[in-house]
């Protein structure tokens, strides 16, 4: 599958599985030392756009703050509008690299109380 | 921006310990005396010495000379607490000899005629135990204290009231004041304040981040953490001199405000003797026991909790693996405010470095992947999000 050789290639480090005509990666990710590290799951699903999830450690965001903090309801992380994100882009050159840019603000905003990383809410 | 304080790139960038000692100084600049206080502070400075110096004074033929000591003197200045005004200590010299003084309360009361022959300066005067307490309408005062060369101690040696029995006391603030400044030359954040501090300005220039070096900014975090620390015992309270000196005395110019802080505390427990209480002197005048208040057992017990407490503390906040627990450490220490604006004042300054598209992802030296101001993959513009859920 194409999103699974390009991981491969610019990611190398994260862990593949396949589920039918889906993917599923894991790997790391630590926005900068003075951040914790953090295991990601990132799946490629067919009809949808990726999932994202973080799996440790366990993020401290209650669901009443899922809005503020940019997660979807099931916890997942929303990490583009609609538009900026189709199934002809490579997940490696989007997706993965704005999980650590959602991460430093999920910290600072653990550490202020506000979301500094910009972002909009639907209507 | 402030120059000590790092810019984006350098924050994408920063280790554990840059990264933290960034948030420890921009909490310090934003409890200090602001330059725009400092500059009035100056103006009701310089008033006051030509007042008192002015050709037809009376303590003319006294040579009065008038210079700061103390928080302003030093770099080191705090915000008050709950509403009290910071205080600005300047040492009027008397060239009088003061074995033919009869009591020290007579310099104050020199002091005090003179400034009363001023309309507005009998306004706003307040006598106080030992010092002359002038008042203004900003958040702070500035209090004079009298005092008469003691040459036989040494050139910059003074005596001073005491603090009870309108006795004379020893004191050197001039020479604490460059005591404190070598100590601190050991290593500095920016080379500028070395001309800046040589220069024996009145007053010392207003500092901002860029000016400031370690042992100062170490000196002003401790003192507000004893400020929160013994919020609700403040006659407990160790006296700013105290840590001052013994901040100082640790310090071997180590440049990070953080590392700095674990082993200067480090030390300070491990001086603490078994028997007996800590004796903190002026190192530029050892008559001048700055620990006095110790005598008091309640207070050094208290004084010794707190810097366990403060060890600590610290050890914890080292220990702190994101920015989350960092802050709710840093809350507790140093304020909830002060602790939440620093670090949202370095979370704008990553995200301008995100919307000026100078934000890359790298890898960490583990290899992990990371934010970078230097790797080779930029990353596309992007908008959060989310689901329409409450």
């Amino acid at each position: 599958m194409v999103q699974l050789r390009d991981m491969a290639e610019k990611f190398p480090e994260f862990k593949p599985r396949r589920r039918g005509n889906e993917a599923i990666w894991e790997g790391f990710f630590r926005p900068n030392e003075a951040c914790a590290k953090y295991l990601v799951r990132i799946e490629a699903l067919s009809g949808q756009r990726p999932r994202v999830n973080i799996l440790e450690p366990e993020l401290r965001i209650p669901p009443e703050k899922y809005k503020e903090t940019h997660c979807f309801s099931d916890g997942s992380l929303c990490l583009h509008l609609h538009e900026q994100w189709t199934p002809d882009m490579y997940i490696a050159d989007t997706i993965v690299r704005w999980i650590p840019v959602w991460l430093i603000n999920y910290e600072y905003w653990l550490a202020t109380g506000l979301w500094h990383g910009g972002g909009k809410h639907p209507e | 921006m402030q120059i000590g304080t790092l810019d984006g790139s350098a924050l994408i960038d920063a280790s554990k310990t840059e990264a933290l000692d960034d948030v420890l100084i921009r909490v310090c600049n934003i409890f200090q005396l602001s330059s725009t206080q400092f500059s009035l502070a100056e103006k009701h400075y310089h008033a006051i010495c030509d007042w008192l110096g002015a050709d037809d004074s009376f303590l003319n033929p006294y040579r009065p000379d008038l210079y700061p000591q103390g928080s302003v003197a030093l770099g080191t200045t705090v915000k008050p607490q709950r509403g009290e005004e910071y205080d600005v200590d300047l040492v009027c010299e008397l060239g009088i000899d003061y074995r033919t003084v009869k009591s020290p309360v007579l310099l104050l009361d020199l002091i005090e005629r003179r400034m009363q022959e001023s309309d507005s300066y009998r306004e706003r005067i307040e006598r106080k135990k030992r010092c002359l307490r002038v008042n203004y309408e900003h958040d702070f005062h500035l209090d004079i204290l009298p005092a008469c060369p003691d040459p036989n101690s040494g050139p910059t040696c003074l005596v001073i009231p005491d603090r009870e029995e309108g006795n004379w006391q020893a004191s050197n603030p001039k020479g604490l004041l460059k005591w404190f400044r070598d100590r601190s030359a050991l290593r500095l954040i920016s080379s500028r304040t070395q001309k800046a501090m040589d220069s024996a300005a009145p007053l010392p220039e207003p500092q901002t981040a860029d000016q400031k070096n370690t042992l100062q900014v170490s000196v002003q975090l401790v003192k507000r953490w004893r400020d929160l620390h013994f919020a609700d015992d403040l006659d407990l309270a160790p006296v700013s001199v105290v840590l001052t000196t013994l901040l100082g005395g640790d310090y071997y110019g180590e440049q990070s405000v953080s590392l700095n802080l674990a082993a200067s505390v480090d030390a300070i427990v491990s001086h603490l003797p078994a028997a007996g209480r800590l004796i903190v002197v002026n190192p530029a005048h050892p008559q001048e026991d700055l620990s006095e208040r110790w005598n008091d057992d309640l207070a050094y017990r208290a004084f010794v909790e707190g810097i366990h407490a403060l060890r600590n503390a610290i050890r914890e906040l080292l220990a702190c693996e994101d920015m989350g627990r960092r802050s709710i450490l840093l809350q507790r220490m140093f304020g909830e405010d002060v602790t939440k604006k620093a670090f949202a004042d370095q979370a704008k300054t990553i995200e301008a470095f995100r919307e000026s598209q100078r934000m890359r992802i790298g890898r960490l030296a583990s290899g992990v992947v990371s934010l970078s101001a230097t790797g080779a993959t930029p990353i596309p513009r992007n908008t959060f999000y989310g689901d329409a859920a409450k």
